[in-house]
């Protein structure tokens, strides 16, 4: 018998996508486990993630910030100071190692480090460097946020019922004396923060799966259980230091990082993937979901990023009828941003291209 | 003296006390002008008087002030405010020092008493005293400790929100020190009973936490009168 005589219309590219309209191809994806109103859901990763956090929101998801804008502040103020971007400040978590760093210092595997950059009188978390716009006013400072942020990183993970990481990068910056990874190259944020012992690495398959593995170990660790959602960023990179055009570089590393999703994906339990980053680079869909610049995504891509996630859920509430419904949005719908309102430290590198201005 | 007393609900527990007491308000000729929750926003500066853009404020002025459908600044020698979505929650230590700042500027500039405050000053330069929402009320167990671990001492956040208030040449108000718990909290009992504002007061729900009573009310005005020079 051949086996494709049996298969759905979706496993087939005539059908599926050649004689359809782009928009209205669907299907794209099947959720591998329950998320429904009751599930708690922490969103973390590469600039991307944030179009989760906010259609969750919208949609009254229970999205967890551990690590809310305290009381009283403005709203332009929670944004200026990097509250409810995440659900703890992180700021962007580019790669699988630097989510297995705040996992470590989360569940007491690694200590905290004390690095603090300074400035011109001002200091700064070399790990979150752009969480306050201009700097902490001392030292003391950063260390007491960095530890509020990994006890609220913590509790994402303690709370949570599903984790959804979006990688981001292959290529990273560590400190070769300490072993830390930051999240962008220190010299491109200031001159003076580089130092000899920082270090470029453009992470392989095995050292970005290895990293995952071990993070969603960690994390099982605390909350038996919890599910993870992968998704990678379809965002081009800003720049490389691979040495290779960021053309070539880009696809490489979305590849790798393509690769290590659906591997682990499909081998560790509990595990799913959802195809953002198909939607957005795929041939079918001809790049008309990236902003002029061609690296943005519009919000015509994040609409319909997200229209594909909750529809992948109320398909599977419809086939699973014990499943209780998915909720209803609540209040008006916002317009989708495009990934240019979000907040990016990669973007800094595009200030030090060769025209010095923004991608 | 002629004495304005502009407020939104939190202006009851003033009210009921100057009922119980009419000693609180010798030598003072009280007008209160309040309404509920942030109604008392709606207003704008026409002819030297603050002038209700809503019929809804317009009728809860002249319900509470007796009559009078706008503010005239020229009728009183001070301005008296209490709450007006001016709230002092508890900020924490842990959080940056520019957080911090952003949090304590916003409380007071968002808030009704800020604008009305501004709208003043645009028509007069009368004593404006603002008087801030009740501390909330609790009891600290074991459980919620970390509600008043931690957090700006009550008399930082009182200095810091002073400047603000300074640009507009207003004075805020110190809750009385023995009513005040751990610092940062109003004591439960001066919550319990507390009532609104229409007649002679429906009781709130005794789980409120946030609405005075007469009692605070008293020490309240006391308060104000000697900040006011009344003794």
């Amino acid at each position: 018998m051949n086996p494709y005589s049996s298969l759905e219309e979706r496993a087939f590219w005539s059908p599926a996508i050649a004689k359809r309209n782009m928009f209205d191809i669907n299907d794209l994806w099947r959720p591998a486990f329950k998320i429904d109103g009751k599930s708690m859901i922490v969103t973390f990763g590469s600039c991307f993630a944030q179009h989760f956090s906010r259609a969750l929101v919208a949609r009254n998801f229970s999205w967890f910030d551990a690590e809310p804008a305290p009381m009283g502040l403005s709203e332009d103020d929670a944004k200026r100071f990097n509250y409810g971007i995440f659900s703890a400040r992180t700021g962007n978590i580019y790669t699988t190692s630097l989510l297995l760093q705040w996992t470590e210092w989360a569940v007491g595997e690694k200590p905290v480090p004390d690095e603090v950059w300074e400035k011109d009188g001002r200091f700064y978390d070399p790990f979150r460097p752009r969480i306050e716009p201009n700097g902490f006013a001392s030292r003391e400072e950063v260390i007491e946020s960095r530890l509020l942020c990994v006890e609220a990183f913590r509790r994402a993970i303690t709370t949570a019922d599903t984790f959804v990481f979006t990688l981001g990068l292959t290529e990273s910056w560590w400190n070769e004396e300490t072993g830390y990874e930051y999240p962008i190259c220190p010299a491109a944020i200031d001159d003076s923060f580089g130092r000899p012992s920082d270090v470029f690495i453009n992470q392989g398959y095995a050292q970005i799966s290895a990293s995952l593995r071990r993070a969603i170990g960690l994390m099982r660790h605390l909350r038996r259980g919890l599910r993870f959602l992968l998704t990678v960023s379809p965002v081009p990179l800003t720049a490389t230091n691979s040495g290779n055009h960021v053309l070539v570089a880009t696809m490489e590393s979305k590849s790798r990082l393509r690769a290590v999703a659906g591997e682990v994906a499909g081998s560790v339990p509990r595990c799913d993937y959802f195809p953002s980053y198909e939607i957005i680079n795929s041939p079918p869909f001809q790049g008309v979901f990236f902003e002029a610049n061609r690296r943005n995504v519009n919000h015509n891509g994040v609409d319909f990023v997200m229209r594909t996630f909750f529809e992948g859920l109320s398909r599977a509430r419809q086939a699973d009828p014990a499943q209780p419904a998915t909720p209803r949005p609540a209040r008006a719908a916002q317009p989708a941003k495009s990934s240019a309102d979000l907040v990016c430290e990669e973007e800094m590198l595009a200030a030090f291209g060769p025209v010095g201005g923004k991608s | 003296m002629r004495l304005a007393i502009l407020g939104n609900s939190h202006t009851a527990c003033l009210l009921h006390a100057l009922n119980a007491r009419p000693d609180l308000g010798r030598g003072l000729d009280i007008t209160f002008y309040a309404a509920i929750g942030r109604n008392m926003n709606d207003f704008a500066v026409a002819e030297g008087c603050l002038v209700p853009q809503t019929e809804l404020l317009r009728t809860s002025l002249q319900t509470t002030s007796g009559g009078a459908d706008r503010i005239d600044p020229a009728r009183h020698d001070a301005v008296l405010t209490i709450g007006l979505n001016y709230n002092l929650p508890p900020v924490s230590t842990r959080l940056s020092h520019a957080v911090q700042q952003a949090v304590l500027r916003n409380l007071v500039r968002s808030s009704v008493a800020w604008k009305l405050a501004g709208l003043l000053r645009q028509v007069s330069d009368i004593p404006v005293h603002v008087a801030h929402t009740p501390l909330r009320a609790s009891d600290i167990t074991t459980h919620n400790e970390h509600v008043v671990t931690q957090v700006l001492p009550y008399d930082r956040v009182l200095e810091e929100t002073q400047a603000h208030w300074s640009e507009l040449d207003v004075r805020g108000l110190r809750q009385p020190d023995h009513t005040r718990y751990r610092d940062v909290l109003t004591r439960r009992n001066y919550s319990r009973g507390s009532r609104g504002l229409r007649g002679a007061g429906l009781l709130h729900d005794s789980g409120d936490r946030s609405h005075m009573n007469e009692e605070f009310g008293a020490d309240l005005l006391l308060s104000a009168r000697a900040a006011m020079g009344l003794g």
